[in-house]
């Protein structure tokens, strides 16, 4: 505790010299010597402050034998090397970094999120886009787009941060926020789409409005099931690494019988989501294609078909990318639970002598 | 009145005073400077002789402090000796070799002398942050430099660099401490 409280003043810690000792400033310097840092004048000054200072002299003593055994007792390197600190260099280390450390992944997912919305505005209106385009792509770029990567950005936020305070309704938050904002994308782009069909199809067409919506109700569960239940597990792993539950976490990972997932934390195994990507890949194909045969030809087919192009595969780029990230991922925890728990083993065979 | 002054006066017991109060540390900063360990005490048997013999020669004017004075003298010993051995080849018995840098001093052998140190510094690294003692572990042990570390850990080279400063003075206080409370000492931390 009274470490703790040092830490917290960075600088006295550093600078904190022998209590004996008349001058705070060798402390630090004390520290460098028994470490052998510092330049020659640096040594100079502290070797002729130590033929003076009887406290600094002790506490010297001392502290020169601990660096030595330090660096030269094999046993006690050996017990050093516990799971926690092989925890700060593996995957458990990163949970207080922004995102649990995944920001960047869950950063580009977002943005293929939020581009779903955003080319699903422009071509429900791309079969008249003489009228409704310019406008359209305003909406589309200005606010959609950036509402969408915000909102769910804050999502996973919000998950982030009740997890690594060990409460397990994260996940449920982070479902909410994407289902407001998808009701807040949806009542705002129905102020703009005309509530009449626009696309131009042999087959009774959906109104512009509908169509919008069931666009997103194609969306929104990809995002749930790719994104925020494999992230939610994500974080939920790391904080076990983190209070060291190592062997629960890899029973679990390697799928044994008596393993059970956490409280509050739906465990989706890589190959549940990708026989539902494949699912979906296939029923998108007959649907597109089936989109494509009961299209009318109008001057801007071009543009429509394009764009719909561009949205599935943004679709199975945001699908495949989250399933690599989540692969990758567990992975990487299944590594960091083999490590610490090899170290435990050899900790325990080797007590310190 | 100073210690000089009475060895400057003649009295033999300010001698042996002066030699129990700078032997060991003369011992201990020639060996942090380099020389072999079985040296050291010669050194610094040298530097104490000088020195007395001039203070009893008036030759010591106060024209700056004792220790600056010693340190002097003792900086010129250790460049003679440097001087001289770069001169000679001697063989070293390898039983002198294979001790190492270890067990050197007769200063730090009281401390090493109990067999508790190694849990004491067992003790005072587990007070530390995992973080800290991590980067201690991977820059005092494994010489990793900052900038080596700083990938490993994702931290930026001049964040990692503090961390190590704060993690060895908070070893440093966490020894001290354990000095201060000997009985807090336990043989191993994992018969708890």
């Amino acid at each position: 505790m009274a470490l703790r409280a040092l830490k917290s003043t960075g600088r006295e810690v550093l600078r904190a010299a022998s209590p004996d000792c008349c001058n705070p400033e060798h402390g630090a310097r004390m520290t460098r010597y028994c470490f052998g840092e510092g330049g020659e004048q640096e040594r100079s000054d502290f070797e002729e402050h130590l033929l003076q200072c009887d406290g600094c002299w002790r506490e010297v003593q001392c502290l020169e034998a601990s660096v030595r055994i330090f660096r030269t007792h094999r046993d006690l390197q050996c017990a050093l090397w516990t799971p926690g600190v092989i925890g700060v260099l593996g995957i458990s280390g990163r949970l207080g970094r922004l995102l649990g450390g995944h920001f960047w992944s869950l950063f580009v997912a977002s943005i293929l999120y939020a581009l779903l919305f955003a080319l699903s505005l422009v071509f429900e209106v791309a079969c008249d886009f003489d009228h409704f385009g310019r406008s359209a792509w305003y909406v589309a770029v200005l606010a959609i787009f950036p509402g969408v990567v915000l909102s769910s950005l804050a999502g996973l936020a919000l998950d982030w941060t009740w997890t690594v305070r060990a409460q397990t309704r994260g996940l449920w938050v982070s479902v909410l926020v994407a289902c407001l904002s998808v009701g807040l994308v949806v009542i705002g782009a129905a102020q703009f789409l005309p509530d009449h069909p626009i696309t131009l199809m042999r087959v009774q067409a959906y109104p512009a409005q509908a169509a919008y919506l069931k666009d997103t109700l194609y969306y929104l569960p990809l995002w749930v099931l790719f994104a925020l239940i494999p992230f939610h597990a994500v974080l939920t792993f790391q904080r076990q690494l983190k209070n060291g539950h190592h062997r629960t976490v890899l029973s679990l990972l390697s799928g044994a019988r008596d393993a059970f997932s956490p409280r509050g934390c739906p465990y989706l195994k890589v190959w549940h989501l990708a026989v539902l990507l494949v699912t979906a890949t296939l029923a998108s194909f007959y649907l597109t294609s089936n989109l494509f045969d009961n299209l009318r030809p109008t001057p801007h087919m071009n543009l429509f078909i394009s764009l719909v192009q561009t949205r599935t595969l943004c679709y199975f780029a945001l699908g495949v990318g989250l399933l690599f990230w989540y692969a990758h991922t567990l992975n990487e925890i299944k590594r960091e639970c083999v490590a610490a728990l090899s170290v435990a083993l050899s900790v325990q065979r080797q007590p310190m002598t | 009145m100073d210690l000089w002054k009475k060895m400057a006066g003649g009295e033999d017991e300010a001698v042996a005073r002066f030699c129990d109060r700078y032997r060991s540390r003369l011992e201990f900063i020639c060996y942090k400077r380099g020389v072999p360990r079985h040296e050291c005490s010669d050194l610094a048997q040298e530097v104490i002789a000088a020195a007395a013999c001039q203070i009893q020669n008036h030759k010591f004017r106060e024209e700056s402090s004792l220790e600056t004075w010693l340190m002097g003298i003792l900086r010129n010993r250790i460049a003679d000796y440097w001087r001289r051995k770069s001169r000679q080849v001697t063989c070293v018995p390898l039983e002198i070799v294979s001790d190492g840098d270890g067990d050197c001093l007769a200063a730090a052998a009281i401390v090493e002398s109990e067999a508790e140190l190694p849990t004491m510094v067992h003790q005072a690294l587990a007070t530390l942050p995992e973080e800290h003692r991590f980067l201690l572990i991977l820059s005092a042990i494994e010489g990793y430099t900052a900038r080596e570390i700083a990938p490993l850990v994702g931290r930026s080279e001049g964040r990692v660099g503090a961390l190590i400063a704060e993690a060895k003075a908070m070893f440093r206080i966490a020894i001290r401490r354990s000095e201060e409370n000997p009985g807090s000492r336990r043989l191993n931390p994992r018969d708890e």
